[in-house]
């Protein structure tokens, strides 16, 4: 039976689903949201506990193959060369994340223009501009105005410590004289908004217990639970329901007991992640749409965009206090974010110092995410003689949109409803190999000039379990043979469809992706707002 | 920091010897005593706990433990009569034959051992838990990130304006 019906449908209640609500909360519409998780219990996270740093690896990783909880959805990356991370929960992946907040720069829009790869986005930076600076307030940004590699913008709040780490880090970038400045973070550096400071904990991937660390759950929610939007948890959506007349109905979900119920709306938004939504729509097939909702183009779940990341550590004299502050925020260097024509890859990347980690984390991890390290008197020198002394970058390259590269329907693995699994096949670029290669030699050259006594760690594969940002599987564009949603978020095939997470960048830019789908989202709802006359008729 | 581990059902003696022995030379002890191994950590317990209901993982260790059984029979010594060269050549030997145990066996120990509050000092972090009391990092001093950034903006604008 249906439920009662809506006027705005929000699938999924993680960074962007929040912002679209956010957006749409005062035009005194019924907004509902379903999400497939619940609540996390913020009394009892991992980073209150003493065994912290076990949670890492078992409930509280970030690997939904590994959490394996009731609202989890397996992911098959066999033929992948990285595999997706998130969380599923009331906040989603900003639950988890590590809330380094850089924004895209403007040629991030014009790549095919400026750079003959890919293609231009519909819309550009400026127009973005003004939804990043809403966002920044609703988040509560810190960073320090005037990054010469931006155009001016403010920030609420001044930046987060730089460290023992990051001071070291910019002494070599300044011997070099490269670009670095400190990291725009969604992390508070001072109390704001009824929340509380960073206190340095280290350990923002295990839910920040402080509170400073902006998730959704603890920044826009209660917001739009003020503002009377509804949010109905544990609530998972198998498919999107199309009505004779081409418009989206509603959807077929399953409820907390496992009930199949349908909800009808007349307006349906996804906000399920890169991965979560291209899913979704996937699995919705109708006598119009045999390869999923809104998928005339044949685009939806192809272009996936990850940011392979690969690092560089130094070894230094005196100890770094690399668990201290948090995790992937202290400065970052846009020396070789722009296209060069001297280099032998297009596009480019940047060069983040964040933390270095805790002893466990170091053990299983290594230099990297998943490399064990040695046992025996090798395990003791790297831990005695190495560890305390370490400082690193990470490269974090763009990752150019490949048709390959795709999210399908996996035939046989189902999450516990029954609803087929995403399959990941991904391969990284040789654009990005040549990156990889051109980073590490940079990176070991700023660490060598800002003190390092060696290198004891360089490059290599994509790291593996790195899979945190998801985009590009709808892709937005004005040529609806060639993407799936319109230059706001609207499907072309389908008029009261949208989405407004990662999926629909067109290019991935070399920064983390969530301020760019914040400031998408927030300008989605804006632009339902203006054509609200013709979508609700 | 004796492990209080002395019987269990799963395993035997020899083979409870076997694998604190193992523990000892996977995180050997440092700076001259001072940091205990994982075997004088207790970090059998762990191991004893993290199979105990798993069937699957008991199984694996079990037969990794009677595989080292053998390798010790083979060497017509006790467990407590190994040299330490002859202690790493067997767990040497059993990273090459028995790979999926072995690195089960690492990664438990690794959990075990790092896991215990009091190891987390010896390398400057606190024993408890990050939050609430997380650290202290003083806030820089703006004078002093004006001077540091002052090179950076003096070579203007790097973006490309489009
Ligand atoms: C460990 C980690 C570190 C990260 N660090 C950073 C960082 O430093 N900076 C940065 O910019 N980004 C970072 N990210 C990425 C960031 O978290 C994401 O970009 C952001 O959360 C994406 O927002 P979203 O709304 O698209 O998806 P999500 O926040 O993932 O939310 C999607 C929501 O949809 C729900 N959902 C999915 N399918 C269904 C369904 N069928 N029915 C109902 N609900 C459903 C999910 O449960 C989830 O709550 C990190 C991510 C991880 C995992
Ligand atoms: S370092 Fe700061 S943001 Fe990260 S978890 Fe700790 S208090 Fe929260």
């Amino acid at each position: 039976m249906g439920q009662d019906a809506v006027d705005v449908l929000i699938v999924g209640a993680g960074a962007s689903g929040a912002a679209v609500a956010y957006s749409l909360a005062d035009m005194g519409l019924k907004i509902l949201c379903l999400e497939q998780g619940d609540w996390v219990d913020r009394s009892n996270l991992p980073s209150t506990r003493k065994d912290y740093e076990l949670h890492r690896y078992d409930k509280f990783s970030c690997d939904p193959n590994v959490r394996k909880l009731p609202q989890d959805y397996p992911i098959n990356s066999e033929n992948s060369a990285i595999t997706p991370v998130n969380y599923n929960a009331v906040g989603g992946s900003t639950i988890n994340y590590l809330g380094h907040w850089p924004r895209f720069h403007p040629s991030d829009f014009r790549v095919k223009t400026l750079d003959g790869v890919a293609d231009d986005w519909p819309i550009d930076y400026d127009t973005l501009a003004p939804y990043y600076d809403l966002n920044s307030k609703i988040m509560g940004i810190s960073g320090l105005s005037g990054n010469p590699s931006y155009p001016p913008y403010d920030i609420p709040l001044p930046p987060i410590p730089l460290g023992k780490l990051g001071k070291t880090l910019a002494k070599g970038f300044n011997q070099l004289g490269w670009h670095w400045w400190p990291s725009d973070t969604s992390i508070l550096s001072r109390d704001y908004q009824g929340r509380n400071r960073c206190v340095n904990a280290g350990t923002c991937d295990l839910g920040c217990a402080s509170g400073a660390k902006a998730s959704v759950d603890l920044t826009y929610w209660p917001l739009l639970l003020e503002k009377r939007i509804q949010l109905r948890t544990n609530c998972r959506v198998r498919e999107i329901m199309l009505q004779p007349n081409g418009k989206a109905g509603g959807v077929l979900y399953y409820d907390a007991d496992g009930n199949l119920q349908e909800q009808n709306a007349e307006l349906v938004i996804m906000a399920c992640n890169g991965v979560g939504t291209p899913r979704i729509m996937l699995n919705s097939k109708s006598k119009e749409f045999p390869d999923g909702i809104a998928n005339r183009s044949g685009k939806l779940g192809k272009n996936l965009m990850f940011h392979p990341l690969s690092g560089v550590v130094g070894r230094f004299t005196e100890p770094m206090e690399g668990f201290k502050g948090p995790m992937a925020c202290s400065i970052i260097s846009q020396e070789f974010y722009e296209t060069d024509p001297s280099r032998d890859f297009v596009r480019g990347y940047g060069l983040h110092g964040g933390r270095f980690t805790t002893p466990m984390t170091f053990a299983l991890g290594g230099y990297g995410i998943d490399n064990l390290m040695p046992w025996g008197a090798e395990h003791r020198r790297q831990f005695d003689e190495i560890y305390p002394y370490c400082a690193g970058l990470t490269i974090v390259t763009e990752d150019l949109p490949l048709e390959s590269n795709a999210v399908t329907l996996d035939p046989e693995l189902t999450d516990g409803d029954g609803i087929p699994a995403p399959k990941i096949n991904y391969q990284v670029d040789e654009n990005t190999q040549r990156m990889f290669a051109h980073g590490a030699a940079r990176a070991e050259e700023v660490l060598l000039a800002a003190g390092a006594k060696s290198i004891v760690a360089s490059g290599g594969d994509a790291w593996w379990r790195a899979g945190w940002h998801l985009m590009g599987t709808a892709r937005m564009g004005t040529d609806p043979e060639n993407s799936v949603v319109n230059d706001w978020g609207q499907c072309h095939d389908v008029k009261n469809l949208f989405i407004v997470d990662g999926s629909i960048f067109v290019t991935s830019a070399a920064v983390n992706p969530t301020p760019t789908i914040q400031a998408l989202a927030l300008y989605i709802g804006d632009s339902i707002k203006k054509n609200r006359n013709s979508l609700f008729c | 920091m004796t492990s209080t581990v002395s019987t269990t059902n799963l395993w035997n003696s020899t083979q409870l010897a076997l694998l604190k022995g193992i523990l000892a030379q996977l995180i050997p002890s440092g700076a001259n005593g001072t940091i205990p191994s994982a075997a004088e950590f207790g970090v059998a317990d762990f191991v004893i706990q993290k199979v105990s209901d798993k069937p699957d993982l008991q199984l694996l260790f079990t037969q990794g433990l009677e595989y080292l059984e053998t390798l010790l029979q083979r060497s017509e010594k006790t467990a407590a009569e190994l040299s330490n060269e002859e202690w790493i050549a067997l767990v040497s030997q059993l990273e090459k034959s028995q790979p999926t145990f072995f690195e089960m066996l690492l990664r438990t120990t690794y959990m075990g051992y790092y896991s215990e509050s009091a190891i987390r000092p010896l390398f400057g972090l606190s024993a408890g838990p990050t939050q609430p009391e997380g650290y202290l990092v003083p806030a820089d001093d703006p004078v002093e990130l004006d001077r540091m950034l002052e090179p950076v903006r003096q070579r203007g604008v790097c973006y490309r304006e489009c």
